[in-house]
């Protein structure tokens, strides 16, 4: 008798394919995410490390890093309020009000999930500059030659909270989905009026969702690096990220100890947060799925001041900045005013065909993202699968390892990165330091969590069951992951994938540190270019990257509807 | 054909035994229903047989070949056993007939011999013209059925089902009861059956083992469960026995003995077990007597349930101290509530545990 592949590989393999699945899922998470978090601890406590006691003192108490850390907790704890604020209210009005084209709404109001921080500045920066397109069109711009007023400490901190604001709607969203609707209910018999019931009986429920989201929000904001880059840098306000960059970039490597000590620093605030976000979350992970929603206030004579309220609201901060950055993209010249006869796509021409560096970014990050999202979404599987199915001591460790380059600052992970490749590996004496090789790297550790989700959100719907019975009928472990998770995990994993692709393609943050010339990603693109000077190829370029990333979101919206609920973030 | 015996299993989930110290085994060909409230371990029981669980004492072995250890577990792939699900656990991303094929080609079988055996597998549940539909179009009942064709198709040693009835309507579980015999029949395999439900239980099988608390109470033919309990448990659960004192006055005597329960003096069946304090009495040994007639348990009635055919009355015992109502149905002549009746004790049985 003849072996199929699975028999011959169930008999090398012996009874336990799950111990190989077990071996490579530990193996991929070590090598990725472990392994350089694990140097970055090792080269601070460790007495032979970069960072010995005494640099770590000098460099924490020095007049720089004090500052940046001070305007770091700053930033993050205001614009922390600034997303509440926003986030919340907007969840409570589309979650529990009449108003109408509430999806709409709230698509608008995650449209930063889809469009990175730096392209958020950039937009922002022409849209309330002297030569911002739309304040022409409304001839309200200032003279030529004023300073853009968000190159400030209040600037770094309105679009920090602008930006972080999905974050909290999506957190309380969850929450008031899992709202009781009789609590609701009893709360309308006993005759309160909606803004009490609101006041009394849904803002305590929800403290929880409030919480775990502004903590989220307050450690995406301590890792922040398109912000303040694009707005602190020249209002010369500068944060943890910041810092960390102009130092590298201007010492290079043997910097490493002194950024490296930085690096801790902003672990540290960032793990205060996620400790936070963990007990807001405790005991209300396994929140079931809710009962149906609660009936929506009628808001009567209210709704069309609301409505125009919320839409005023939300085109100012999704839709007018885009506008603007498209409107820089095809101006002439900055100042210039655009009409139908002066716009010009020279800008686009220019850095697709003059700007070799363009195409390179495209190429790059485009390969990069996809190398990324194929093998995250590979990977995503067993692991979830592992991890789901045949928890242990161990998955529960790698499951934490597993999330944190994601939740931590990227450019905790570029530096832990730069400590472990910049030497040549060990066994096959070839250094990754300024190739593409290092960028790949952090991004299978980055981007893990990431796929990881959407995966394990699919799994978890698969009736455990289903695969018994495959065990049932003879199927050994590697058979039952590719004949019965696999067909059915894979619209989820490949949701996954694609949300890999989509931040990866735009990321800033992880690659600003590990790039090298001829490795320049699209992210660094635009902000060298910007940093150069020139905005307008910069606003191209970003356009570009934008439209890539709207094209795909719009693309996996319509896809989606096959699949398990909950594996898209931004949707229903 | 296989039997299954289990010495000494227990299995503990963060420290409390689901199955505590079980001995059972289940002779070839039989037809046996775990049977129990819920938490008391019988679904674990079957997943332990499965090899899904692993036992943390105790062996489980198939056909005397020992399956389970507390130290080395043959995984379920390699028992060459059948399992029936409550969920039915057709892989919705493959038509009838490569679910119920699926494990045959795993084994290999060639694909002539293969589609026969798939196309007489589904015959056999009548469902022989549905190999190309999806799981999803068809009905709960039909669903179970296919399962069941999965089951025969990959002809195992052992057949379990995991409480394969509860998830369908009333009216389909009848015909699916009949469904399970004819497999049984037809196969002459081994079947372990779980359930709650105790009609269905002593419908369908040939031994029943009442568990509670993650131990087997009794196993024994369900006439014997109903007439001749082992324990104030199974006499309680298993058709509602009421369960009384009893003192016992003398020697068992061919199968009968003496004793005094409520103040009534009563011959008990019995196993010769003499020790024992307590009966099992059931409503058809019961019967309504005048308040003051001899050798009768004087007694309130409480309130009167209409059943339709009978009506059920519930009494208070008068005098005793004891707090235990019972109950019987009666055709006609319906005391009115709260009037003085006598109860008098027809049949009874002397619990030995």
């Amino acid at each position: 008798m003849t072996l199929t592949p699975f028999q011959a590989l169930d008999r090398r393999v012996g009874i336990d394919g799950e111990k190989v699945l077990l071996a490579v899922v530990t193996l991929y998470v070590v090598v990725f995410a472990a392994l350089p978090l694990a140097r970055l601890l090792a080269e601070a406590f460790l007495p032979e490390g970069r960072m010995s006691g005494e640099l770590v003192l000098q460099v924490l108490t020095s007049r720089a890093a004090v500052n940046a850390t001070v305007n770091t907790i700053e930033t993050a704890v205001w614009s922390t309020v600034i997303s509440l604020l926003l986030g919340t209210s907007v969840a409570i009005l589309v979650g529990l009000t009449d108003v109408r084209f509430k999806p709409s709404l709230s698509f608008l109001l995650l449209m930063p999930m889809l469009i990175p921080a730096q392209i958020s500045a950039l937009s922002w920066l022409e849209l309330t500059g002297p030569s911002s397109p739309v304040l022409h069109a409304l001839g309200i711009a200032p003279p030529l030659g004023t300073r853009n007023p968000l190159y400030s400490r209040e600037g770094v901190i309105l679009l920090m909270g602008i930006e972080h604001a999905t974050i909290v709607f999506l957190s309380v969203r969850a929450g008031l989905r899992v709202l009781p609707r009789n609590l609701v209910e009893a709360a309308r018999a006993a005759g309160a009026t909606p803004g009490r019931i609101v006041r009394d009986i849904v803002l305590p429920q929800l403290r929880p969702a409030m919480v775990a989201g502004g903590a989220l929000a307050f450690v995406s904001s301590i890792g922040n690096f398109g912000i303040p880059a694009l707005l602190g840098i020249p209002g010369r306000y500068t944060l943890l990220t910041t810092l960390i960059y102009q130092r590298l970039s201007g010492f290079g490597p043997r910097v490493l100890g002194e950024v490296g000590a930085l690096a801790l620093v902003l672990a540290a605030l960032a793990a205060v947060g996620l400790a936070v976000q963990a007990i807001a979350l405790r005991g209300h992970r396994s929140a079931a799925a809710a009962g149906p929603d609660v009936t929506p206030f009628r808001l009567a004579a209210w709704r069309l001041p609301v409505e125009a309220l919320l839409w005023g609201l939300l085109v100012l901060i999704a839709i007018l900045p885009l506008v603007a950055l498209a409107g820089t993209s095809l101006v002439q010249a900055l100042g210039v005013p655009l009409t139908p006869t002066t716009a010009t796509f020279e800008h686009y021409r220019y850095i697709l065909t003059e700007y070799p560096a363009t195409r390179r970014a495209f190429l790059n990050s485009g390969s990069l993202a996809a190398l990324a999202a194929i093998v995250i979404a590979l990977i995503s599987l067993p692991l979830g699968h592992v991890a789901l199915r045949r928890p242990s001591a161990l998955t529960r460790v790698i499951d934490v390892i597993a999330d944190a380059p994601f939740a931590l600052p990227g450019i905790v992970l570029s530096i832990a990165c730069i400590m472990v490749y910049l030497k040549p590996l060990p066994l096959l004496g070839v250094g990754l330091y300024g190739t593409y090789g290092i960028i790949l790297f952090a991004y299978f550790g980055r981007f893990l969590a990431l796929g990881l989700r959407p995966t394990v959100a699919g799994l978890r719907q698969i009736d455990p069951a289903l695969e018994e019975a495959a065990s049932i009928a003879g199927a050994g472990a590697l058979r039952r992951l590719a004949t019965v998770v696999l067909p059915l995990a894979a619209p989820a994993a490949m949701a996954g994938a694609v949300l890999v692709f989509m931040s990866a393609f735009n990321e800033l943050t992880v690659s600003v540190l590990l790039w090298s010339s001829g490795y320049e990603t699209l992210g660094v693109i635009v902000f060298n270019l910007y940093d150069e000077g020139n905005a307008t190829a910069a606003a191209a370029v970003a356009m570009l990257s934008v439209l890539v990333t709207l094209a795909i979101a719009a693309v996996l919206t319509f896809a989606v509807r096959r699949m398990p609920k909950g594996v898209l973030p931004w949707q229903a | 054909m296989a039997g299954v015996r289990l010495r000494e299993v227990t299995k503990r989930f963060k420290g409390v035994a689901a199955v505590d110290g079980v001995d059972l085994e289940v002779a070839s060909g039989l037809f046996v229903a775990l049977l129990g409230p819920s938490g008391c371990g019988k679904t674990t029981l079957l997943r332990l047989v499965a090899g899904f669980e692993s036992p943390d004492a105790g062996t489980v072995a198939i056909d005397d070949e020992v399956v389970s250890t507390a130290t080395s577990v043959v995984p379920p792939e390699r028992r060459r056993i059948g399992m029936v699900f409550q969920s039915y656990a057709l892989w919705p991303h493959m038509n009838v007939a490569d679910n119920v094929g699926y494990a045959l080609k795993v084994k290999s079988v060639p694909a002539a011999e293969r589609k026969r055996r798939v196309a007489a597998a589904l015959a056999a549940v009548g469902l022989a013209d549905y190999g190309r539909r999806r799981p999803s179009e068809l009905s709960g009942g039909q669903r179970q059925r296919v399962a069941l064709a999965r089951c025969l198709a990959m002809e195992p040693r052992v057949v379990l089902l995991d409480e394969p009835l509860a998830n369908l309507d009333v009216h389909l579980r009848d015909s699916m009861q009949a469904e399970f015999r004819a497999f049984h029949a037809a196969t002459g395999s081994t079947m372990i059956y779980v359930t709650h439900d105790q009609a269905e239980a002593m419908a369908l099988a040939d031994m029943v083992a009442v568990m509670h608390r993650g131990r087997v109470e009794q196993l024994a033919p369900p006439a014997d469960l109903y007439h001749r309990p082992a324990t104030p448990m199974v006499a309680e659960f298993v058709g509602r026995g009421m369960v009384v004192p009893a003192l016992v006055e003398g020697s068992p005597d061919a199968g009968r003995i003496r004793a005094s329960v409520l103040g009534a003096a009563v011959p008990l069946r019995c196993n010769g077990a003499t020790n024992s304090a307590l009966a099992c009495l059931r409503p058809e040994g019961l019967e309504l007597a005048d308040a003051d007639a001899g050798g009768c348990i004087p007694a309130r009635v409480e309130t009167l349930t209409f059943t339709g055919a009978t009506t059920t009355v519930h009494l208070r015992v008068e005098g005793t101290g004891e707090d235990r109502p019972l109950y019987l149905h009666v055709a006609e002549h319906v005391p009115p509530r709260g009037s003085r009746v006598g109860v008098r004790i027809r049949d009874g049985w002397l619990i030995p545990g």
